[in-house]
């Protein structure tokens, strides 16, 4: 038996809420998102964007194919919990809305994965694209708690 | 020592153990990515760890939670041995992984993930653990190919990872939404079943349902899982999933995987009867598979000589038909709900290949099954009437497929000396292939 057991609660709102301040200070300075370690941010947002495009949240750990369960495993019934991906959901579609007036989801998120793109190599952003970027990475690390 | 020194020190010991192993070899391919995966999320999370303050105690455990999951990862590489499992087999699959498992990332729409493979204990080892989608630690997707060590030798067995190869594949965004669609539109608005978790429960605990099933359903009872909370403990979506992966398993890998795919889940499962939380009934699953396989025309030997090889193919099937359950009530699905939702998944699996299992000509089948029977590796060349040898290449699914059809027809021939030819074929495959690409 392990020396501790710990609930790990999921706490993708509060990744998701540091990984978007990172992700605003790097349109301010854009330098730092040159460092491999950066990157670890920008991909989990891109992840993020392409999972909100699809819909695909479904990301529940699954057993193998054989999995035997023997009769000292517990049944356990599972709680009515609310998906992970709920509140991160709201906030991006508020964020989109917000900072992205009138224009469809695919588009934006079109437009901000470029945007983390761009920023990972290092390349020119120009205002206007960072301005959005920036409003809505701002709106996430608000929102998220 | 703080808690914050002490993860601290956590992740020196982390560079430390990377320095020892992954810094220099792992594997086939070398493990300098690995290397600077690990790395890179190591670094994260020491960055994160001087921005912590001593006092933000949730801060600290969350960064703990991290430390832990990339120990596990790297300990777990780094035990992960050639000669545990086979290395031939797993170069095709990996073929076959990283054709599909693409992603939009930073670096471009189609990402292939990184792959390593070890072997654990327990029949039941068989998984690809796919990293999640959720936030995490980590910059690119690592898949884990899990086999189980007893089994090493046993190849013919393998194909039972096309399942997992699902999994896999599902946890792809844009994938994941197109075969969402595919079971959505085909298997659950069409009806029957699986229209919702009401109707499935209503199947499980129909009044006809066979004994066996009755019976592990009292052994349910007994933990308090009755009809109206069977989906309060069993997971709707997860069984659905399983359904999907089983398809997938079987159009990815063929015959191959319909052998093996009954023989492992019988074996753990003889009455077919059980099920689990995330796993419908297993006599449900091989049925379908079977059936699915029907289906598709793999049973037919109407185009086939007569002699040895035809009888074997006659056997294969005969003998899987034989070992369906003959209770209608295991049938999850109706032919034209499997026909319709193998041709989408089928269109999707051919967008990469070689995800989509192609059937080879009965000829090619046939002088590969010769070859087993001179107890020859069953490879791609032969020698022509001018003495000269001529190599072909030939898909590893179909050296399984003729393994298992000889398991049939040369039943003197051992399990395991047939696992050792169709293993060594698959290895010798690759350099035949490796010469017709000119690589």
């Amino acid at each position: 038996m392990s020396i501790i057991s710990v609930y790990e609660a999921d706490k993708s709102d509060l990744m998701y809420k540091r990984f978007a301040s990172l992700a605003s200070s790097y349109l301010d300075m854009p330098e730092n998102a040159k460092s491999s370690t950066a990157q670890i941010p920008l991909e989990n947002l891109f992840r993020l964007l392409e999972m909100y495009k699809y819909d695909a949240f479904s990301d529940e750990s699954r057993t193998g194919i054989l999995a035997v369960k023997n009769n000292k495993d517990r049944i356990v019934m599972r709680s009515a919990s609310i998906p992970w991906q709920t509140k991160v959901v709201e906030v991006l579609d508020s964020a989109i809305s917000e900072i992205f007036k009138g224009t469809k989801k695919d588009e934006a998120v079109d437009d901000l994965e470029e945007t983390l793109r761009l920023l990972s190599s290092s390349n020119e952003i120009d205002d206007g694209r960072k301005r959005r970027a920036r409003g809505f990475f701002n709106k996430l690390a608000e929102e998220l708690a | 020592m703080s808690s914050k020194e002490f993860l601290r020190q956590e992740c020196k010991n982390i560079k430390d153990v990377l320095e020892e192993t992954l810094r220099f070899k792992y594997g086939l391919d070398g493990s300098k990515e690995f290397f600077e995966e690990c790395e890179t999320r190591r670094t994260f999370i020491e960055s994160e760890i001087n921005n912590v303050p001593e006092s933000d105690y949730s801060s600290l455990e969350d960064i703990g939670i991290n430390i832990n999951e990339l120990s596990g990862l790297i300990s777990r590489i780094e035990r992960s041995s050639l000669g545990e499992y086979s290395w031939p087999f797993v170069e095709e699959l990996k073929k076959i992984a990283i054709a599909v498992c693409r992603e939009s990332t930073l670096i471009g729409n189609d990402t292939p993930p990184k792959v390593y493979v070890l072997s654990d204990g327990g029949l039941d080892a068989y998984r690809i653990y796919t990293e999640p989608n959720r936030p995490r630690v980590s910059r690119r997707r690592i898949l884990t190919i899990v086999f189980p060590r007893t089994l090493k030798y046993f190849v013919l067995l393998h194909p039972i990872l096309g399942h997992e190869v699902g999994h896999a594949i599902w946890r792809c965004s844009k994938l994941q939404y197109e075969l969402k669609k595919i079971v959505q539109e085909e298997l659950i608005d069409s009806g029957g079943k699986f229209e919702s978790p009401a109707s499935t429960a209503s199947w499980i605990y129909d009044k006809n349902s066979p004994l066996a099933i009755k019976n592990y359903l009292s052994f349910l009872s007994k933990h308090g899982i009755n009809d109206a909370n069977l989906f309060h403990w069993a997971d709707w979506e997860a069984w659905k999933e399983e359904i999907l992966c089983d398809l997938i398993g079987l159009l990815s890998f063929g015959p191959s995987f319909v052998a093996a795919h009954c023989e492992l889940l019988y074996a753990l499962a003889p009455t077919g009867a059980s099920f689990g939380d995330e796993h419908p009934p297993v006599g449900s699953r091989i049925k379908m598979v079977i059936r699915a396989a029907n289906l598709l025309g793999y049973n037919d030997t109407s185009g086939l000589s007569d002699g040895d090889y035809k009888e074997g193919v006659n056997k294969f099937w005969t003998n899987l038909d034989a070992r369906k359950q003959d209770d209608p009530w295991y049938d999850i699905f109706s032919d034209q709900q499997l026909i319709s939702v193998m041709e989408r998944i089928s269109t999707l699996l051919g967008q990469y290949p070689p995800a989509l299992y192609q059937e080879t000509t009965p000829e090619v089948l046939s002088a590969l099954f010769n070859k087993v029977q001179k107890q020859v590796p069953p490879v791609g060349y032969e020698i022509n009437e001018d003495g000269l040898g001529i190599c072909k290449k030939v898909d590893f699914r179909n050296i399984l497929y003729v393994g298992w059809i000889a398991k049939q027809q040369i039943p003197d021939m051992p399990f395991l000396k047939l696992n050792q030819l169709c293993e060594y074929a698959i290895l010798q495959q690759r350099g035949i292939d490796i010469f017709l690409d000119g690589v």
